[in-house]
């Protein structure tokens, strides 16, 4: 099963489907795919698979 | 009076961390009321549904963005950081932190140099937050980061420049900016560093957790204000006898 920031997800689809389907504010975000910065443009080619390890990262307040 | 850091000229000796405001909607207010020119963001996973909302849009786009790479635990995790800092914000500039200890948050110097050294060939703008020693930071210089930040005691104690002696032969050997970083608590804590020759000072518990974080940065960039000129104007030595004010001559004569 994929993970997604640590928690299990079944899913098909591809990472911006997923983003849909989680309501996450796609503006001002990164995707890591296996630790790898996945670019935007390829959210919507790159379809999720079993082992894949998914981070959703943004910006928060920090010294 | 403007300065030269970062390939950049800005105003404000005084930077400003972001942590721990009690709201992200008091930021623009802290920048316009002390017309702050860079402010530190960090890089987190986000919350279902992206709640925390995005400090970036709270953020006046003038204002320079310095990532920070806390929560990295050796120098490959900094890179990642830094990598994901500059495809959100397009900013180049990163504030290498490195930390393995959680009890001091004290920098591990050693990674941090690892890392610098690979984000200046990638062409960041590097700010290293270090431990104050004089042969690391002249490493740093060498590998050509932008200024050095050491730390003038631990995140968030507010003791002050408990580093003092560590700092000064930074500030007079380094050619690069110094800037001291992380636990001054008081204005006269910021005025003191400036006074040493330090080029900017970064804040945030000081005045992210104090009663009115607004008008505590106007207390912090009065005193790195004051400081600073100062400094420029050259601070006076300390002497062992009293000299007197005023004339030791035509005194009255004695009743």
């Amino acid at each position: 099963m994929a993970l997604l920031n640590d928690e299990k997800i079944d899913f098909e689809g591809t990472v911006l489907e997923l983003l849909e389907k989680e309501g996450i504010n796609k503006e001002n975000i990164v995707v890591l795919v296996n630790s790898e910065i996945l670019k935007r443009e390829l959210w919507s080619e790159r379809k999720i698979k079993k082992e894949d390890y998914i981070e959703v990262v943004s910006f928060v307040g920090g010294g | 009076m403007s300065f030269l850091i970062g390939g950049k000229e800005i105003n404000s000796r005084l930077f400003i961390g972001t942590g721990k405001l009690p709201s992200y909607e008091m930021i623009k207010s802290i920048i316009e009321y002390s017309q702050i020119d860079v402010v530190t963001v960090a890089v987190r996973r986000i919350g279902k549904g992206n709640t925390w909302g995005n400090i970036i849009d709270y953020i006046p786009k003038e204002t320079i963005l310095m990532i920070n790479t806390s929560g990295a635990r050796d120098y490959k995790e900094a890179v990642k950081i830094a990598q994901i800092g500059r495809e959100l914000t397009k900013s180049d500039w990163i504030k290498v932190e490195i930390e393995a200890d959680t009890k001091y948050l004290l920098p591990d110097n050693e990674e941090t140099i690892k890392a610098s050294e690979i984000l200046v060939k990638e062409g960041f703008k590097v700010f290293p937050y270090i431990t104050p020693d004089l042969i690391v930071a002249k490493k740093l210089e060498s590998i050509g980061v932008s200024a050095v930040m050491p730390l003038g005691s631990p995140i968030g104690t507010n003791k002050g420049i408990a580093a003092k002696e560590l700092i000064k032969p930074i500030i007079k050997e380094i050619k690069v900016p110094v800037i001291i970083d992380a636990g001054l608590g008081r204005p006269s804590h910021a005025a003191e560093a400036m006074e040493m020759g330090a080029d900017a000072c970064l804040i945030n518990t000081a005045i992210a957790t104090s009663n009115d974080p607004i008008k505590m940065t106007k207390a912090f960039k009065m005193a790195v204000d004051a400081g600073r000129s100062a400094y420029e104007i050259g601070v006076l030595q300390e002497k062992d006898y009293a000299d007197a004010s005023s004339p030791l001559t035509g005194f009255l004569r004695g009743v």
